[in-house]
């Protein structure tokens, strides 16, 4: 097959974007290495997640080149749409150790309702994938129509179209729980770092702030790009497309500030340290 | 570990895991501190990094004297296994805003600080006065400059 240049444009950015979010997986391991807590090892597996969807998104366009089939990239799609879900799990439970203040009912329920969705979604892809017709219903669109998930029709249904419609399924209830989670978390870390008087603390939980709601804004460029019906030959969605991964990756910058805080950033903020005023001050008498 | 940063007494909650804490920057010498939880659960993570360290800066509460002999048991655990020999060893006797506790003389027999074979020092700290905070480090820090 032919290397499209639009292809080849969509790769090259994929690529840039796990490039970044590699690197923050590797700060966040070695941090994880450095401290050996719950809290390091719970973001490291949430941005490992995100890496796994990254690295599927990059990489479906080298599989469309290459000529996988089709089967192949819809499973690889499967899973880079149930990848972040999980990430965002780990990321709750990291937030209600620092940030949240959820009571056990409240983390219970966010578990339950993004575990019903993960196997809803899982449950349809499975029969689907294995030309599995439902016995409970036939309510699933029929063959050769455009599955949305609003589009439910009493209808008999065939595996593939199932196959496909469980992704599209699965993406609201995503998009939601990123919106709801990423915009919870950021919003209080904003509020924590207004009530801190401590400047490294403060500038943590901004940059944490400020990481999430990028990402939650690039995230949102994609629904701007799916959900408008854009002319034949446009430009607007590879543009849209770019901007959604530059955020990505100036998300991925500022959350590595505000999670790792490195020793120049820290210091940059802080000043030097008490002691070493002091002792400069002893030299210098 | 935070009054060496802000200088005065800050409330903090007990070290989970390890902690990479401070750099101190002194004339060209650059001293990463890892702050390391003393509970039970987090001493089998101790090893690998005092293995690589140049200095070890031991906080025993003066106070606490319950805790007295698992507190020489660690240490001894450092010293034995941990460390290398020409590692720089600072012990504090904590909390010495308090008036009850353990004198710095007695300390320093019951511990085994004078058979000790690392070039060390002991001093009475207080975080919340800040008595000795100053001092001990310096030395502290002086002599990992030396060596």
């Amino acid at each position: 097959m032919a290397v499209n240049s639009l292809t080849m444009f969509y790769s090259t950015f994929g690529w840039i974007t796990t490039l970044f979010n590699l690197i923050l997986i590797g700060a966040l391991l070695i941090r994880f290495l450095q401290k050996k807590t719950i809290g390091t090892l719970l973001l490291f597996f949430a941005y490992v997640f995100v890496g796994v969807t990254s690295i599927l998104a990059a990489l479906v366009y080298n599989l469309e080149v290459a000529g996988v089939s089709l089967s192949t990239q819809t499973l690889l799609q499967m899973i880079a749409s149930i990848a972040p879900l999980l990430s965002l799990t780990l990321i709750y439970i990291f937030s209600c150790r620092h940030i949240l203040r959820d009571n056990e009912l409240l983390k219970t329920l966010h578990t339950i309702v993004i575990s019903i969705v993960v196997g809803f979604g899982l449950t349809l892809f499975v029969l689907g994938a294995f030309n599995i017709t439902p016995q409970f219903t036939n309510f699933i669109v029929p063959e050769g129509e455009k599955a949305s998930w609003w589009q439910i029709k009493r209808v008999p249904i065939t595996g593939t179209t199932l196959y496909n419609f469980s992704i599209t399924a699965i993406s609201p209830p995503v998009i939601l729980s990123q919106i709801y989670i990423n915009l919870r978390v950021g919003i209080r870390s904003f509020v924590l770092a207004k009530r801190t008087s401590k400047a490294v603390r403060k500038r943590g939980l901004q940059l944490i702030g400020w990481g999430l709601i990028t990402y939650l804004l690039a995230g949102i460029i994609i629904t701007l790009e799916i959900s408008i019906h854009w002319p034949t030959g446009s430009a607007m969605p590879p543009i849209l497309w770019a901007l959604r991964k530059l955020g990505f990756v100036v998300a991925y910058i500022i959350l590595y500030l505000g999670w790792i805080m490195p020793e120049w950033l820290r210091r940059r903020i802080r000043g030097k340290t008490w002691f070493e005023m002091q002792y400069k001050n002893v030299r210098v008498s | 570990m935070k009054y060496l940063e802000t200088g005065e007494f800050v409330k903090t909650q007990p070290t989970m895991g390890i902690n990479r804490g401070e750099t101190i920057r002194i004339e060209k010498l650059e001293i990463n501190i890892w702050d390391m939880g003393g509970q039970d659960d987090f001493r089998v993570l101790w090893p690998e990094v005092n293995e690589k360290s140049d200095g070890v800066v031991f906080v025993v509460d003066k106070n606490d004297v319950m805790k007295f002999e698992e507190a020489y048991k660690a240490f001894q655990e450092i010293v034995e296994h941990q460390i290398h020999d020409d590692v720089i060893v600072l012990v504090l006797l904590h909390k010495a805003d308090l008036p009850e506790g353990m004198d710095r003389s007695r300390f320093i027999q019951e511990f085994g600080l004078v058979d000790l074979p690392f070039k060390w020092a002991c001093y009475e700290t207080s975080a919340k006065t800040g008595q000795n905070i100053f001092e001990s480090f310096k030395w502290f820090f002086e002599q990992l400059k030396e060596g």
